[in-house]
């Protein structure tokens, strides 16, 4: 017999509370904004109103006649279950704030209040439960709080978000992470976090960018060298393997790799052994690796520059990191946090950025991420004599960006054509040739246009 | 065959991301199976997660789970089948006739919701693939 046909059976009629309640008791319950159910003492679903319906995602027709936990679906049902509380001790749970699992898989945080249901000669027949949805507040909350960032990593894009919520659990195992993402996206601040977060925080955390250091040192770099490995190799140097000894060691542009490289990296990931060049013997290692990379190394895989033994490896788990172009939303929080940031470090106390200047700023697409942005507020804060940051301290390309869309605006292709002129000849200092070069037409064309367009150079 | 369920009261655990026991089906050719009990750890979930790799699951069949742990499991590879409630026995068995479990014993309100994943794979966060 199928265990579902006992789940759908409908509550017992004799003590059905449903079959107490006056229609208009029934309504008032729907109109309330807390959830409520009421259960047999079967622990099956006797009554479910309309707020019950919103916060759980599980309509009163699904509800009525499942189990409770089933429907309900919270952290608590299965060692701590209130109203089995209540039930025991015949005491009234207050505002216990747990956590319910929705249809969509979210965690809503909810307060619940439980209370025990008696019919006319006083026996008990059940218990209720009301829950109220504290995710709203939850989030007004961090609103307040201002909770958008993540150790050092600002942002309130949803992706990023999700990635801050999983990240204290990853950080917590020992497993290999690939960080993925454009340059400039804050792979090695994600780095960081994790080992900040893992139980080998209080050890090193040393950085290796593969492509920074030639291929002929990378090997003595990781391993470190034995005195007269080499001509030059005066005494023992310890290589980053054993600087990272019980902490992180985090291996950016890992693509950059040599493949001979990657068979002794494989070596030691996976056997936590290593052997410093001339020496004889093995040394270990206890050593969490984090990786990154900018380039699609599954890719690189399949073209053979990365070989997939070591690609399985390190790619146990993969963060992926939005580029600044998908997640616009966090300029503003970024350009604040870099304003504090500059200030506190070249004591100066710029209160922000002006609306047109920030408007600049969400129009561009930052080939070069978050480094990008920084760096424009950085420049923008050494030109800066005032207490605001202006658009015209930010670099020419941003307005040239500003310009085509001031030209798109303009109309006809013949304004169009007048305020290109104008913007190239500005960009060029009134130089006519550079702007005939930029504009792709002949220095004589430029005249000729200008003549027509009726600019002057002076005046522009 | 190693398929995990989280057990409470000998039904599938209303919420794996708080579940305290682990049975596991061990399953040969054909339909026949023996359990094994296994306590879950409480604490962050990754320790969970990690109990689950020391016991060699191949398949784990739970309620509800959150997005977030079921991203984990995700990135760690397992083959998750989830919003299923019932008897325990009777989903295993379910399970190895091949039925679907979101037709015959899908939580409340869950039946045949996010259909489709029932032969997909684990796969890495976001985008990676399960360690070979």
């Amino acid at each position: 017999m199928s265990p579902k046909k006992n789940d759908t059976q409908k509550p017992g009629t004799k003590h059905s509370f449903m079959k107490l309640l006056p229609e208009q008791f029934k309504r008032l319950l729907d109109c309330i904004a807390d959830g409520m159910f009421s259960v047999d003492l079967s622990w099956r679903i006797t009554s479910f109103n309309r707020a019950a319906e919103e916060i759980t995602g599980i309509s009163k027709d699904d509800a009525l006649g499942h189990r409770c936990c089933e429907v309900f679906k919270a952290n608590i049902c299965e060692r701590d279950c209130a109203l089995k509380q209540t039930m025991a001790t015949n005491r009234p749970v207050i505002n216990k704030k747990i956590y319910i699992v929705n249809k969509r898989g979210e965690r809503i945080p909810v307060t619940i209040s439980t209370a025990i249901l008696y019919d006319a000669d006083g026996n008990v027949i059940g218990g209720v439960e009301t829950f109220r949805d504290l995710s709203q507040m939850e989030a007004l909350k961090k609103e307040l709080h201002r909770q958008y960032s993540f150790r050092d990593i600002i942002s309130r894009n949803p992706q990023m978000m999700e990635l801050f919520e999983i990240l204290p659990e990853i950080a917590q195992s020992d497993v290999t992470i690939l960080v993925s993402g454009e340059s400039g996206t804050g792979k090695e601040l994600v780095a960081r976090a994790i080992h900040d977060l893992s139980l080998r925080r209080n050890h090193p955390f040393i950085a290796v960018n593969c492509g920074a250091i030639p291929e002929t040192l990378m090997e003595s770099e990781l391993f470190g060298y034995r005195k007269g490995a080499f001509t030059g190799a005066q005494h023992h140097k310890p290589g980053r393997f054993k600087l990272a000894d019980k902490g992180t060691l985090f291996l950016d542009e890992i693509s950059e790799l040599s493949l001979t490289l990657q068979v002794k990296l494989l070596r030691a990931i996976e056997t936590k052994k290593y052997e410093p060049l001339g020496a004889v013997s093995q040394e270990t290692a206890d050593v969490r690796i984090v990786t990154a990379t900018n380039k699609n190394l599954e890719q690189l895989v399949n073209d053979g520059g990365f070989r997939e033994d070591l690609y399985y490896r390190v790619n146990v788990i993969s963060i992926e990191l939005p580029p600044l172009r998908d997640r616009l939303e966090d300029i503003p929080l970024l350009v604040d946090f870099f304003i504090q940031k500059f200030n506190s470090l070249q004591h100066k106390s710029i209160e922000g950025i002006s609306d047109d200047a920030l408007s600049l700023l969400m129009r561009y697409d930052y080939p070069g991420n978050v480094r990008e942005l920084q760096n424009f507020v950085e420049r923008a804060f050494v030109l800066c004599r005032g207490d605001t940051l202006e658009k015209k301290y930010f670099p020419e390309k941003l307005h040239a960006l500003d310009e085509k869309e001031e030209m798109l605006q303009e109309g006809s292709l013949s304004d169009v054509e007048a305020a290109a002129i104008k913007a190239a000849l500005r960009r060029h200092g009134g130089r006519k040739q550079d702007a005939a070069r930029e504009l792709g037409i002949h220095r004589t064309t430029l005249y000729r246009k200008m003549k027509f367009h009726g600019i002057d150079v002076e005046k522009e | 065959m190693r398929i995990g369920l989280p057990v409470w009261e000998k039904r599938i655990s209303p919420v794996f991301d708080s579940a305290s026991t682990m049975w596991i089906a061990c399953s040969g050719s054909g339909n026949d199976y023996h359990w094994e009990t296994h306590d879950l750890p409480e604490g962050p979930m990754i320790y969970r997660i990690q109990k689950l790799l020391q016991l060699n699951i191949d398949v784990l069949i739970c309620g509800a789970v959150s997005r977030c742990c079921l991203q984990l499991l995700n990135g760690y590879g397992f083959q998750v089948v989830n919003w299923v409630c019932g008897d325990a026995d009777e989903v295993v068995k379910a399970f190895l006739a091949g039925h679907s479990l979101q037709e015959t014993h899908a939580m409340p309100g869950m039946r045949n919701w996010g259909r489709g994943f029932r032969h997909r794979k684990g796969r890495c966060w976001q985008k990676g693939r399960r360690k070979q």
